[in-house]
């Protein structure tokens, strides 16, 4: 009886395979391709409750409710009463184009006993069917327990049913890509299979990056630190043995996160963790981590004001310490330093190319949410209601005063320049770093480099056409050019349109970022090249902005001391208008007057800090554009 | 070890939350009375998930090295240990886990069959409202910074004595633009423009038509209507949708089981 009933589920199984097959890779042309490229705009950071350190705090949104919130529809977010209704509901005033939920692979399923020789079960027959037929073996071990759960011993010999079982995690996160991917001509929403490698030192130096695969063909499991231990180069050994290899059609990169949190090892090496990267780390990196995220909702990870770096706008979303464990003040951290910072890197890149040659910090710079609501790309500084992870908790009751720790936030936005919103197209834009980050709002931002770019540029309505044929895009690559011409820059910003219940804020200016190398030494500069300091300002009791700005900027400009021996960077940096923090939109709308305790109200001691920036300066950043010298590329 | 005093403050603080955890655990609770969670929890100890859950497993692991931060003995013996303690009834990170992995296997088994093409046709059907591909128009546009410039551009436009390319200030976006929805063209230019943009006319041109940027001549090139989705397009995004319902409905009908078994 039992071996009928197990051929019959085989049978049933390997018939449902076929459809699934069958699907992959087909859809619609779309009907909005755009061959000049337009931005799209998404989130790559996205965790749901299938995060344990986002379930714990009461999220329990899934894979799929994340990518129906970023399409639009609306989400409940904790507290959830007794019946299971959620007390508070967040919607986005503007859907996202892509988005990828990155839940922590540490929590999607691991089927450690079926695949690891040598461990109880691993020979069992179970096991042996859930490596050659996982599907097929979940519908027998599922057969037996609807027969009563004894049949099998539900979890099986060794506990390799139950494990087996654990696969659904995976494969649901991977349903929901799949059913929120629109293949139709609209191209309206594209959503991507992925997850989070939580890599950590000494209880809380970050390492993490998130895994992002091209398309629907990936690994039957996602690989987690278990597996890998904490060394990136490790996972990139297994991911590319188990999809770029071993994997037809599979293709995948992985972006690191919250350098700002690393105490100084996200950018050593990532084969031995504190030490000096090697010519083939460098060569290896670089092609595994074409980007970056510069922001996120646990701070801003572009440049520390500090040493060489006399950029007040580095004052922005700093974090007070320089790994997790300073979080929990008890435990203590360091102040944060320099070298956690993407600017260091992209310099550093410079130095060791030189010595090494590659540059394995050769990033395109992107931003995301990290959200642990499930709530993809909800960046508002309005009505932010926490991130529902590592800061303050509203599992169990309404947070009252503010919702989150101080130094966090809502995160911000990834940027790809694609002609369609495909993940083909999107995927394609990200391996070449075609892309910027926002700290929340959408411009709309050019930038090309290239030593033929005409002067005029900004005053030709072919703008764009002229800047892919004369120059290279952001995140593009310029080589020695020995006629001496002057090296230009052309750059254009078009403010965030907004939405009617928030309007977009105009532009203060834009600038440039220079990081070069010179007799050995890495140094940097900031210059405002379009717009500049403004009068612009914003009340802080009602959050009303106060004064004119700019709908659009436009600049050519050359870098006067352009060296063409000298390696170099350039990045553009737009700022808009300030505008007040979402927690100084709490503090006002409580009237909280720090001169009167009175007025300080529950939970919001914060707004009273002395390390409370009432207000920001929403921004974008552009990944750079390098120049290296003698045309070696 | 170096910080001892600290370590004995958080042990205590854990053992006072596990007592008042553990503490309602010891009455015998009838399943009517259990809220959903507490039910699959239970659930989840009948089948041994516990035992076998790795994320469980290691959790209980690292409790217990964290209580005793010398302890060389191997996870399997700590798992043990933690079991026989209760750990695994009190730590809320395993009940949460617990909860979702029986929720998952609840409604794994509603994935199957594979929804049929009538399946998927009827729920088409029923959710017409959200398979509706919007109505699209493809806009030629020029841009200008001021609206005199505009004007005076479409008046030349109308008498014939300027031709279309020779108009227009720079803007990073296409003059030809691909057929966009009322929710793309808000989302590049703003919900005012969008909203007038689709009211115009076809094939001539209209406006000046302010956006965030400044003013725009536009002409619609191709209009859309309206339609809804065929099967064929969106047949991933239907049987997902669809299974999703059914799971929601198992892990329901589940969940009703294990309280009225």
């Amino acid at each position: 009886m039992t071996t009928w009933r197990g051929a019959l589920a085989a049978t049933t199984g390997l018939a449902l395979l076929l459809p699934a097959a069958l699907l992959a890779d087909t859809r619609e042309p779309c009907a909005n391709r755009d061959a000049e490229r337009r931005p799209l705009f998404g989130d790559l950071h996205v965790h749901t409750g299938f995060s344990q350190d986002a379930s714990t705090q009461g999220t329990r949104s899934t894979p799929r409710d994340a990518y129906r919130f970023a399409r639009g529809e609306p989400l409940g977010i904790p507290p959830f009463d007794a019946a299971g209704e959620a007390l508070r509901t967040a919607r986005l005033d503007r859907p996202l184009d892509f988005a990828a939920v990155t839940d922590h692979a540490e929590q999607l399923g691991e089927v450690r006993v079926c695949r690891t020789p040598g461990t109880p079960g691993y020979d069992s027959w179970l096991c042996r069917l859930y490596r050659g037929l996982p599907r097929v073996a979940f519908f027998v071990m599922n057969a037996g327990y609807s027969a009563g759960g004894e049949r099998f011993g539900y979890c099986g010999e060794g506990g390799a049913g139950c494990l087996a079982a654990a696969r659904t995690v995976w494969q649901e996160t991977r349903d929901a890509a799949e059913g929120a991917y629109d293949r139709s001509a609209a191209c309206s929403f594209t959503a991507f299979v992925a997850y989070e490698w939580t890599a950590g030192v000494d209880g809380g130096k970050n390492l993490h990056r998130n895994v992002i695969f091209a398309n629907e063909k990936v690994p039957e499991l996602p690989s987690s630190v278990m597996e890998t231990g904490v060394e990136a180069a490790r996972l990139w050994d297994v991911l590319e043995h188990d999809c770029q290899r071993g994997l037809p059609g599979c293709d995948v990169l992985t972006i690191p996160h919250n350098s700002n949190l690393d105490g100084g090892l996200m950018f050593q090496s990532a084969a031995r963790v504190g030490g000096e990267i090697d010519a083939a780390e460098a060569l290896l990196r670089s092609r595994w981590e074409p980007l970056v995220e510069v922001m996120q909702h646990k701070g801003d990870s572009e440049c520390l004001l500090s040493g060489d770096t006399t950029d007040e706008a580095c004052g922005f979303e700093k974090l007070p310490y320089d790994n997790f464990r300073g979080r929990y003040a008890l435990l203590g951290a360091e102040a944060p330093q320099r070298t956690q910072y993407v600017r260091e890197a992209l310099k550093r890149g410079l130095a060791l190319e030189a010595k090494l040659g590659a540059n394995p910090f050769r990033y395109g710079l992107i931003a995301s949410t990290d959200t642990h609501l499930g709530a993809a790309g909800l960046v508002s500084e309005r009505d932010f209601p926490g991130h529902g992870g590592a800061g303050a908790a509203s599992a169990d009751a309404l947070p009252v005063g503010l919702p989150d720790a101080l130094e966090f936030g809502p995160g911000g936005l990834a940027a790809l320049w694609a002609e369609e919103n495909t993940r083909e197209a999107l995927f394609a834009a990200m391996k070449r770093r075609e892309a910027y980050g926002t700290s929340g709002s959408r411009p709309v931002l050019r930038f090309f480099g290239g030593t033929s770019l005409p002067a005029d540029l900004c005053e030709r309505p072919d703008f764009v056409t002229t800047g892919y044929r004369d120059g290279v895009p952001m995140g593009g690559e310029l080589s020695g050019e020995p006629t001496g011409a002057p090296l230009r820059f052309a750059v254009q910003a078009l403010q965030d349109p907004g939405s009617s219940r928030e309007p977009g804020l105009p532009l203060q200016r834009i600038q440039i970022v220079k990081g070069w190398l010179a007799a050995g030494e890495t140094h940097e500069r900031v210059v405002d090249v379009a717009g500049g300091p403004n009068a612009a300002s914003v009340d802080l009791a009602t959050c009303e902005p106060r004064g004119a700005g700019s709908a659009r900027l436009c600049t050519v400009w050359t870098d006067p001391d352009f060296d063409p021996r000298q390696p170099a960077f350039y990045y553009a940096r737009v700022l808009e208008n300030p505008s007040c923090r979402w927690s100084q939109r709490i503090c006002a709308a409580a009237h909280v007057d720090c001169a009167r305790p009175a007025t300080i109200g529950e939970g919001l001691t914060g707004c009273c800090d002395p390390l409370h920036q009432p207000t920001v300066q929403e921004r974008a950043w552009t990944s750079p554009i390098w120049y290296s010298p003698g045309g070696e590329r | 070890m170096r910080r001892p005093l600290l370590r004995f403050v958080l042990l205590g603080g854990l053992l006072f939350v596990l007592d008042r955890a553990i503490a309602p655990a010891n009455v015998p609770r009838s399943a009517a009375t259990l809220d959903d969670d507490a039910l699959l929890v239970q659930a989840a100890f009948a089948r041994g998930l516990h035992q076998s859950d790795d994320v469980v497993r290691r959790r209980l692991a690292q409790n217990l090295r964290f209580a005793r931060p010398d302890e060389a003995r191997p996870d399997e013996a700590l798992i043990e240990e933690a079991i026989r303690l209760g750990m695994h009834e009190s730590d809320l990170v395993v009940r949460r886990r617990l909860a979702q992995r029986m929720r998952l296997l609840l409604a794994e088994p509603a994935r199957e069959p594979e929804p049929s093409e009538a399946e998927l046709a009827a729920y088409l059907a029923a959710h017409a409202d959200r398979f509706t591909e919007p109505e699209r128009i493809a806009l030629t546009q020029l841009y200008f910074q001021s609206r005199e410039r505009a004007e005076a551009a479409r008046a030349a436009l109308e008498a014939g004595t300027a031709a279309e390319g020779s108009l227009g200030d720079a803007l990073p976006l296409p003059r030809e633009l691909p057929p966009h929805s009322r929710a793309e063209l808000a989302a590049r230019f703003g919900p005012e423009f969008a909203e007038a943009a689709l009211r115009g006319p076809d094939a001539r041109w209209f406006g000046p038509i302010p956006s965030a940027y400044g003013h725009h001549l536009l002409r619609t090139r191709v209009r859309t209507p309206a339609r809804r989705s065929a099967l064929a397009t969106v047949r991933s995004e239907l049987r997902e949708a669809l299974l999703a319902e059914r799971a929601d409905a198992a892990v329901r009908a589940g969940i009703a089981a294990l309280r009225a078994p």
